[in-house]
């Protein structure tokens, strides 16, 4: 008889049922699983010499080489790059796969496309319209132009929506939040019938950030009490302007408590023991700020996988504040404001890092913000409202290290937005003496 | 990923497979349900096989993150989601009880410890991996695993003394 703790374990496991394993299976599987990280292998590769080769100023501590760039910003790390060298994009850049113009929003609310669905429909949404207020919506099949009714949601005043699935729409819903509580609704692809949850036990203080992860759960950020460092800072601030606008770039940051919640128990709410700045999901990965809205010196990637997390400074400027963060495949795309130029000009940029840190490119100009669009394109937007040649939209080609200009304004409305799958990008720019929009979704390469 | 990495996978998920699938048998004791966690833990693989072929470790990363998946799914259920369908080729508790198996014994004693106890005994015992791997793959501390180890084996030598294993050495 085995009577070796060791031998006993070695033995239970000697005799198992045959299984071979599948690895044409296991490769399709890993193949579709890596399909939204891929490219970026390469982006982080060939940035650096890509840029020198487009003729775009590649710039080290203390070095910056471009024509339009500040000269007392010596905090920029890694390549940077400035509208004034995007080119404008070509045919074959970008496919336009639906538009839709809405003449004046003065005068009524318009339809406007919500995002796009992972199996290539566009969600459209019209009004609220009518005594009762209601939202009309649809799915657009970009490929036949065929219309799908939908129900309307439960509340017109509609929200952010979170979740454009095979299975489902979610929703956080903004009249929930009016309302002094929290909450979601769900519609069920299947049934095309619409659910909602509303979490109890979720603090009640203000929120910053919304996400849903990988595991369907919804996260948000719970303030945290008021930071003595920031608070001092922004009084500083505040003295230092002397009654001009006051720059707050530079002040310490804030932070934010990471709570979780179901979709499906209203009562399963999680506080997740983490404070975060802003915070963004992958597929397999949640990247998070240390803090927000003001500087911010550490960035952390978790593998969901694994548990394992990592951390650097992503060599931000001193005097930046975070304003917007994303992550894609390996890509963590961070918006700042960096104070003002001499020139009264704001100092943004669009900072691209891999989650290992290692710095891609720097996007820097007047009133821009970015996002992360999927592994290979970052879309960066300026606003200016005609006050600088620069407005419009921009495509930034991890892999080409190209800079591309698809539009040349943007609506001053804004309305719309919403999920896309990746490679699919979405713009608006104005129309009718900026009285109304048009809006473009696009599939990029 | 490059045809040669693809390659370099394949003999991998190939080659690894199987002592995966053992220590995940004596992690959750179903043979299917192990099957799906090392499938599940090579897609995962994929995904991270050439930064994994830098850093080397590529099993380490493998064990781990198998571990993560079980570990998680386990947590999962404790807080209430509905528990995996009876396993019909394992001894039921009665097979245990009449004593006619010692692997059945041994499989249901490790089914009483919880799970992170289980792990290391799992890993110190049939992978033969040191404090620090443990503490490695667990995503813990050494003396996490140092403690929680020994009180594995305080457990299981507390409960194979109601079984057919009364005169297994343990530790």
């Amino acid at each position: 008889m085995v009577n070796d703790l060791r031998e006993l374990l070695r033995d239970s496991v000697s005799d198992a049922p045959h299984d071979d394993l599948d690895t044409t299976q296991l490769l399709a599987a890993g193949r579709s699983r890596v399909r939204r990280r891929r490219a970026v292998q390469l982006a982080a590769a060939t940035a650096a010499v890509g840029l020198v080769a487009a003729g775009a100023s590649l710039v080290g501590p203390g070095l910056l080489g471009n024509r339009a760039a500040p000269i007392d910003r010596p905090d920029l790390v890694g390549p940077v790059l400035h509208l004034e060298d995007a080119v404008e994009a070509g045919r074959g850049d970008v496919e336009v796969v639906a538009r839709h113009t809405e003449e004046n929003l003065n005068r009524a609310n318009g339809s406007h496309y919500y995002g796009v669905t992972d199996d290539g429909l566009v969600l459209v949404g019209d009004g609220p319209h009518g005594i009762r207020n209601e939202l009309d919506l649809w799915f657009l099949d970009p490929e036949t132009g065929e219309e799908q009714p939908l129900p309307s949601p439960p509340d017109s005043d509609w929200g952010q929506v979170l979740e454009l699935s095979e299975d489902r729409i979610v929703v956080y819903s903004y009249g929930m939040v009016t309302a002094d509580t929290t909450g979601a609704y769900v519609l069920d692809r299947e049934t095309l019938e619409w659910s909602e949850v509303r979490w109890s036990g979720l603090p009640e203080r203000d929120q910053r950030g919304v996400a849903i992860g990988p595991d369907g759960r919804v996260y948000l950020g719970v303030a945290m009490s008021p930071d003595e460092q920031r608070e001092a800072d922004l009084q500083a601030a505040r003295d230092a302007a002397g009654g001009r606008e006051v720059d707050d770039s530079g002040v310490t940051g804030e932070r934010y408590a990471l709570w979780s919640a179901s979709l499906t128990d209203a009562t399963d709410v999680r506080d997740e023991d983490l404070a975060v700045g802003s915070f963004a999901f992958d597929e397999d990965t949640m990247a998070w700020s240390a803090r927000t809205n003001g500087t911010n010196d550490r960035v952390f990637v978790k593998d969901l996988d694994t548990g394992e997390v990592t951390d650097f400074d992503p060599m931000s400027g001193r005097r930046c504040n975070l304003l917007d963060f994303g992550l894609a495949g390996e890509q963590v795309v961070l918006s700042q404001y960096c104070g003002d130029l001499p020139e009264k000009q704001r100092d943004d940029r669009v900072q691209v890092v891999t989650t290992d840190g290692e710095p891609v490119v720097t996007v820097q100009s007047t009133s821009i913000d970015g996002a992360a669009v999927d592994d290979r394109w970052v879309e960066v937007q300026a606003q200016t409202l005609g006050q600088d040649s620069t407005d419009g939209t921009y495509l930034y080609d991890l892999e080409t290290d190209r800079l591309l200009r698809v539009s040349d304004a943007l609506s001053n409305f804004a309305i719309g937005g919403g999920p896309m799958p990746p490679g699919y990008v979405m713009w608006n720019q104005p129309v009718n003496d900026r009285r109304g929009q048009e809006e473009v979704i696009a599939r990029l390469p | 990923m490059r045809r040669a990495d693809e390659a370099a996978f394949e003999e991998f998920a190939v080659a690894a497979q199987s002592r995966l699938r053992s220590t995940a048998y004596l992690m959750c004791g179903d043979w299917h349900h192990a099957s799906d966690l090392v499938q599940d833990t090579l897609v995962r693989l994929y995904v991270a096989w050439p930064r994994l072929q830098r850093q080397g470790a590529e099993l380490a990363y493998a064990r781990r993150t198998m571990l993560n998946l079980l570990l998680d799914q386990r947590r999962r259920r404790s807080s209430g989601e509905v528990p995996r369908a009876e396993d019909d080729t394992r001894p039921s508790g009665e097979d245990v009880a009449e004593a006619v198996s010692t692997r059945a014994a041994l499989l249901a004693t490790l089914d009483r410890l919880p799970p992170r106890q289980r792990a290391c005994v799992v890993l110190r015992y049939f992978d033969d991996l040191s404090v620090a791997d443990t503490a490695a793959a667990l995503g813990c501390t050494e003396g996490t695993v140092k403690s929680q180890t020994a009180r594995g084996l305080d457990a299981l030598r507390a409960l194979v003394a109601e079984t057919s294993l009364a005169d297994l050495r343990i530790g």
